[in-house]
């Protein structure tokens, strides 16, 4: 303020004279103080809000800037990194972290650092933020003391918000395909993952799995550990059967765990179990039991299981070779609820798959391996020493050498290409089985062989064995089928028995039966027959059949030449005793082509066979002479027919022409023989019985041979029977419209050489027919 | 009239005081925070410099730095020695001249400011980029804004003041 003049120049001054005062402070020194305070203000926050500085040293520290790249915990950002630098020998890199002041208690030993960056693999994806963010530090929280410097871990901790509660190893022999990241199941809950596959000092594989901390108590002393393999194929008689138990199980498998049997105690951290190969196995807690084998086919420690029934119970924890006494030593534990199955008298055996002597029970062990069958004893104390029976040849012997079988032998003068096992057939089931081939006393070949207990009733002494072939083709007219008895009996044949016959006397042990060739050679059971022929061609022991109306009802059980003839001999089957009356006629069936038609075309397929016709009765005989095949036809048409003789002086009609009457065809000419004194012709013709009825004492018969040819006015008719009256000739007859009285076999008649005009209008009404 | 000079006087000191005490946080503290995918960026002025020299961009880089820390500086350097000056009789011309010049550069002063703020209004791309004020840019204006009145309060008369009062 400085004084100023009054330019009204007003006559009072009331103005008085103040000294200037020199102190006044301008307000404005205000803001200096301000910006000071907010200044240090700023300092002094950025100050507090540090917390310690820790050191953290890495292999390799990609994507981390100093200065720039925070600490992440929890996702929240907990600190800096200050600066970076390598250590004095460039072979770590070392992080120096400025922590902020809250997250100070991160310094401390067991604090866990990693760098989070992209991991993109089958188990685990993470780190995807680090994608686009870039890389950063993270850190999950320890509990020790204060502490500076840390070593980082260059992988990511599987439980990144809180340590685990449990680290437990896994020892097994060899870990497959399990690796970090495969999950941990107890009862189907994921409760950990296998955090690591590490090698101890001795070189021994082991799993480092850890436990959440919410399942920790799942975890008892007694768990058992089993991996669960990524997808598990159960092919089995019911079916086939798919586990999957997840897809991150399929990628990385799994381990399962459980407590069988009495709950345990809880463990502590960095507890030791065993994995174990599978389910069954890890189930198998029972006290260790000592099976000795003397052969250890195909066991496998940890896989081999115990079956009882077809259920598995138990299976072998370790097999090991006995150089001393020549066997193998197994220890199976049983599952805790079938201990009682190992008790004095239980028998193991061992069953694997035999495809030539077991087609069918070894066929599980194919799929599944061998294993060890078990049958408790009849009661008492529960052992813990066994000795395991092997199923094979000699296996057989040892186990049903016994009460229970009934040893036989069978003879064959040509032992079959059979071996030991092969199957002894009854109707079909398997009744025992062949135990050796050897040589009696005498040099014949001779089969042991036993027969189950429940059948041997079903072998009486007058049981007949015969070989079945592998396979069979039977072929006919009309037929063709294949016959084969059974995967087994393919691969091998097999022997059955029957019996034909009436029973006799069950058989005794070492009773001999002799072995046939085939079914129908076991069949014929008669007295040898012998028949004579004058051909033999085509006759062959054991093949050739004899048959009655078609149907094979024996078999020619030898051949051999005599002089100017064969002999045969030949047996009948049971029951077919009365072919062999006499004059009972048997002829050799071959092929027979002739106008008349074609004969025996079957045998083009299933050879020759000897046709029997037997007589209406008569003794019991042995030898027989073989007729023609058209005379033992005949003689089953005369068995069937009516024969009446037509008489000529001379006639052209020969043997086997047709009879017919208005046109039918009812009969044959069965034999031309000449009559009595030589005069006359005689012919005997067979009428079929159902037309026996038709020829009466005044019938009249005509000569209808040959071609009708009748000339008229207008045409030229040629009238002829068929092909086969043209070459044989042929008779034809009618009877009267007044019937005569019924003739009896034998009757004669004269041959007229054509008829009459009235004969053909002749049309009486005789009922025809048995 | 004395009062009067010396309380601008005294305004202008404190202004200027407050301007060099503010410059500190100013260029020590980030001014913007720019997140581009999820790449979360604090830049304070100088690291915004160097960002755009490493980008290439040296013209640029060369005149953001002249605008934002040379300028800033040198008017507050220019308005200390003017003040210190005060009432001496020496370049007093030179003086005039210099005082001039930064009252007319102060009217551009603010254009960092300005940028950012538009940076940061239009900036908002969601998730893929972002632009977002520090407090170092409120020191940065706080230095600026207190410069501007330190200019303002110490006129160019004053300049001409001696002790031995107005120069002939």
């Amino acid at each position: 303020m400085s004084e100023t003049e009054n330019p009204k120049n007003e006559p009072e001054d009331h103005g008085k004279i103040v000294r200037p005062r020199r102190a006044r402070v301008s307000w404005a020194w205000f803001f200096p103080l301000l910006a000071a305070a907010a200044t240090a203000w700023l300092f002094w926050s950025n100050w507090k809000s540090n917390g310690p500085t820790v050191e953290v040293e890495f292999e390799s520290a990609p994507g981390i800037q100093a200065g720039k790249t925070p600490l992440l915990f929890r996702g929240v950002t907990a600190g800096l990194v200050s600066s970076l630098r390598l250590d004095a020998r460039l072979q770590k890199v070392i992080l120096k972290v400025r922590l902020k002041e809250f997250a100070a208690g991160l310094a401390r030993e067991g604090t866990v650092f990693w760098i989070d960056q992209p991991v993109i693999s089958l188990g685990n994806t993470s780190g995807l933020d680090a994608l686009i963010q870039g890389n950063s530090l993270q850190a999950r929280g320890g509990d020790g003391p204060p502490a500076s410097y840390f070593v980082g871990h260059e992988t990511l901790p599987l439980t990144p918000l809180e340590s685990p509660a449990l680290v437990l190893k896994l020892r097994a022999a060899n870990i497959p395909f399990l690796d970090r990241g495969s999950p941990l199941y107890y009862r189907g809950v994921q409760v950990g993952s296998v955090e690591n596959k590490e090698l101890d000092e001795s070189g021994n594989p082991y799993l480092r799995v850890v436990v959440e901390k919410e399942f920790a108590r799942t975890v008892q002393s007694n768990a058992r550990f089993w991996p669960v393999s990524a997808t598990s194929i159960r092919i089995g008689p019911g079916g086939v059967k798919l586990d999957l138990l997840g897809l991150k199980a399929i990628l990385l498998g799994g381990v399962q765990f459980d407590t069988f049997g009495d709950p345990g105690t809880a463990v502590k951290n960095g507890a030791e179990f065993t994995l174990y190969t599978d389910e069954i196995a890890a189930r198998s807690t029972g006290a260790p039991v000592r099976i000795t084998f003397r052969n250890g086919h195909g066991i496998q420690a940890g896989q081999t299981e115990i079956r009882h029934l077809g259920i598995p119970v138990g299976f072998v924890e370790a097999a090991t070779l006995n150089v001393a006494n020549q066997s193998v030593d197994t220890v199976v534990r049983f599952q805790p609820a079938y201990d009682k199955l190992h008790n004095t008298g239980a028998v193991f055996t061992l069953v694997r798959p035999q495809i030539s002597l077991e087609g069918v029970s070894g066929l599980e062990a194919l799929a599944g391996g061998p294993y060890i069958d078990c049958v408790p004893g009849p009661g008492g104390e529960i052992a813990d020493s066994f000795s395991g029976l092997t199923f094979t040849d000699d296996g057989i012997t040892t186990v049903q050498d016994g009460k229970d079988v009934l040893p036989i032998t069978l003879l064959a003068k040509n032992l079959p290409p059979m071996g030991k096992g092969t199957p002894i057939l009854y109707r079909g089931l398997i009744a025992g089985r062949i135990l050796a081939r050897t040589l009696d006393a005498a040099g014949t070949p001779v089969l042991e062989a036993i027969i189950h207990k429940e059948f041997a009733r079903t072998l009486p002494r007058n049981a007949r064995f015969w070989r079945v072939p592998a396979a069979s083709v039977q072929a006919g007219p009309g037929v063709l089928k294949f016959d084969m008895p059974g995967l087994e009996a393919l691969l091998q044949g097999a022997i059955a028995y029957d019996v034909f016959g009436p029973s006799e006397n069950a058989a005794t042990p070492g009773t001999k039966f002799e072995l046939f060739a085939g079914e129908s050679a076991a069949r014929a059971t008669s007295p040898p027959i012998r028949i004579t022929f004058e051909n033999g061609q085509g006759l062959l022991a054991g093949e050739t059949q004899v048959r009655y109306l078609g149907q094979p009802v024996g078999l020619v059980e030898s051949v051999s030449p005599m002089t100017g003839k064969v002999e045969a001999v030949i047996r009948l089957n049971d029951g077919y005793d009365f072919l062999r009356r006499e004059g009972s006629a048997f002829a050799v069936m071959r092929l027979n082509v002739s106008l008349n038609g074609v004969t025996g075309l079957e045998t083009v397929v299933s050879g020759i066979y000897i046709e029997c016709v037997p007589s209406s009765g008569g003794p019991l005989r042995d030898r027989f002479t073989a007729v023609t095949p058209a005379k033992a036809a005949l003689e089953l048409k005369e068995q069937r027919g009516f024969e009446v003789v037509i008489t000529a002086p001379q006639t052209t009609i020969a043997v086997d022409a047709p009879v017919s009457y208005r046109g039918v065809v009812v009969g044959k000419v069965l034999r031309k023989t000449l009559a009595g004194d030589g005069r006359d012709v005689g012919l005997s013709v067979v009428i079929d019985r159902p037309y026996a009825s038709l020829v009466r004492d005044n019938t009249k018969f005509w000569d209808a041979s040959g071609m009708k040819i009748s000339l008229g006015f207008f045409n030229l008719k040629v009238q002829n029977a068929s092909l086969e009256t043209l070459a044989r000739g042929g008779l034809a007859f009618a009877t009267p419209d007044e019937l005569g009285s019924r003739v009896k076999p034998g009757h004669e008649f004269p041959l007229n050489p054509k008829p009459r005009r009235e004969w053909l209008r002749w049309a009486p009404s005789i009922p025809t027919g048995n | 009239m004395s009062m009067d000079v010396q309380l601008r006087l005294q305004t202008a000191r404190a202004l200027v005081i407050t301007g060099l005490i503010l410059y500190i946080p100013a260029n020590i503290l980030p001014v913007m925070t720019m997140t581009v995918v999820g790449d979360v960026e604090p830049l304070t002025v100088l690291g915004g410099v160097q960002e755009l020299y490493d980008s290439g961009l040296g013209p640029i880089a060369g005149i953001v730095f002249l605008a934002s820390i040379v300028v800033p500086f040198c008017k507050l350097a220019a308005l200390s020695w003017l003040l210190l000056m005060h009432g001496s009789p020496l370049w007093q011309r030179q003086r005039g001249a210099l005082r001039r010049i930064v009252h007319t550069v102060g009217s551009w002063s603010m254009v960092d400011i300005f940028l950012l703020s538009i940076l940061a209004a239009v900036g908002q791309l969601g998730v893929l980029a972002s632009v977002r004020a520090e407090p170092g840019a409120l020191f940065f204006a706080a230095v600026l804004v207190s410069t501007l009145f330190a200019s303002e309060s110490y006129n160019s008369r004053m300049i001409w003041q001696t002790k031995e009062g107005l120069a002939p």
